[in-house]
């Protein structure tokens, strides 16, 4: 559907990236005035995609109705983006935000990741026209749908700390939380429940795809080595890029109202943290469940060879972290 | 355009037309609210027609893992 350009879309998200001639479009879904509270956007669009209406109302534009869509509706400025390497409290981060009304959290959506990286589907696109088309998509996701919010925070996908230079450029003056924790826990909960990041195959981290020693190397390493990639990516970034702040896992949850106000430019109230303080009880990933500390039992379930391979492949990263942090 | 289509527009475009639409409890009141709405306005729709979108939607959604 091209839709005319006077369309506006209140209340409309886009939940989906499709490629036409080397262009994206998007699908949409109606939210209304539903705010994004659970743990992940997908989770999101799981349910609203199911409602009667929008079984039947989706539909279609290409590029150019996001564009006009930014020009008559910016949405919201991000206030804050959150990388993280993984299993290290970055959705308690987002669950904790997304508990105060003013709040509109974006949970890694998919679509946003295929945006990000949208050089495998349109490597002809230049750079200018890939940060347009990333803004743009941001701009759709993060409208206000209640009229009571005020900030925006965006969680990307541990890989997407490699596609730094690209969101900087979109978003220059955002800035940035890059989430991490001790590496042999981090290995073990990736291990224990493998994450699409450390899944041969089925991730596909674009800057290593191409090393031909991963092929041979089990899946305990790959996924040592797959977060391995991540720590040291996050590394580059806390160097050399500015408005960056690192939280380690056991600054969690007090860092979120104690260090975020500062780095994001927020001012939460007693209330606020209040209500931030009540969602960091329950398990970030299951909210219906309460928050239990895992540390001692992942430090118990890692064997020799788990611990050897967080030492070789994350820990240098980590350590670089906590000196950076520090 | 199919009708669909031309109606789809109009809901893009005419909030209280969505938010009575919105107001349907499942998928058959929806249809019969389509096809009464979309008749007023003088666009012809089929069931049958209704029926093809909403399998071709949860097509699509089940296929969204192919998604690169």
């Amino acid at each position: 559907m091209g839709g005319p350009v006077s369309l506006r879309f209140d209340g409309w998200i886009p939940f989906r990236l499709f490629w036409q001639g080397g262009q994206p479009g998007v699908e949409w879904l109606y939210l209304g005035n539903r705010r994004l509270t659970e743990p992940f956007f997908e989770a999101a669009v799981q349910t609203a995609v199911q409602t009667p209406f929008n079984s039947l109302f989706r539909f279609r534009t290409p590029a150019q109705a996001l564009e006009d869509w930014h020009s008559t509706s910016p949405g919201l400025k991000p206030s804050g983006f959150i990388f993280h390497l993984s299993r290290c409290g970055s959705t308690l981060i987002t669950q904790m935000l997304a508990a105060l009304d003013g709040s509109v959290v974006l949970s890694e959506p998919g679509v946003l990741d295929r945006m990000i990286r949208s050089h495998l589907r349109a490597p002809q696109a230049t750079e200018t026209q890939r940060i347009d088309w990333l803004r743009w998509l941001v701009s759709a996701l993060g409208q206000p749908r209640t009229g009571e919010e005020r900030h925006l925070f965006i969680k990307f996908e541990p890989r997407h700390i490699l596609d730094f230079d690209r969101i900087r450029s979109a978003f220059p003056d955002v800035p940035w939380v890059f989430v991490y924790r001790e590496p042999v826990e981090v290995l073990v909960s990736n291990l224990q429940k493998p994450s699409a990041l450390v899944t041969r195959g089925m991730y596909g981290l674009d800057a290593v795809t191409a090393d031909p020693e991963l092929a041979g190397v089990d899946d305990d390493e790959y996924a040592a080595r797959m977060l391995g990639i991540v720590a040291e990516a996050a590394v580059v970034c806390a160097s050399q890029s500015p408005g960056g702040m690192l939280v380690e896992y056991r600054e969690l949850p007090d860092a979120v109202w104690r260090r975020l106000p500062a780095q994001c430019g927020l001012a939460f109230t007693d209330a606020d943290i209040d209500r931030m303080k009540s969602a960091a009880v329950f398990d970030a990933k299951q909210p219906s469940r309460r928050f239990e500390a895992d540390t001692e039992t992942k430090q118990r379930h890692a064997s020799e060879r788990i611990r050897s391979l967080a030492d070789r492949w994350i820990r240098p990263a980590y350590r670089t972290l906590e000196k950076l942090r520090s | 355009m199919p009708g669909f289509q031309n109606f789809l527009v109009m809901v893009l475009g005419e909030p209280a037309l969505r938010d009575d639409l919105l107001k349907m409890p499942d998928l058959p009141s929806l249809k019969a609210r389509v096809l009464e709405l979309s008749r007023e306005r003088g666009i012809e729709i089929g069931e049958e027609e209704l029926d093809t979108v909403i399998r071709n939607n949860r097509r699509s959604w089940l296929e969204r893992w192919a998604d690169l």
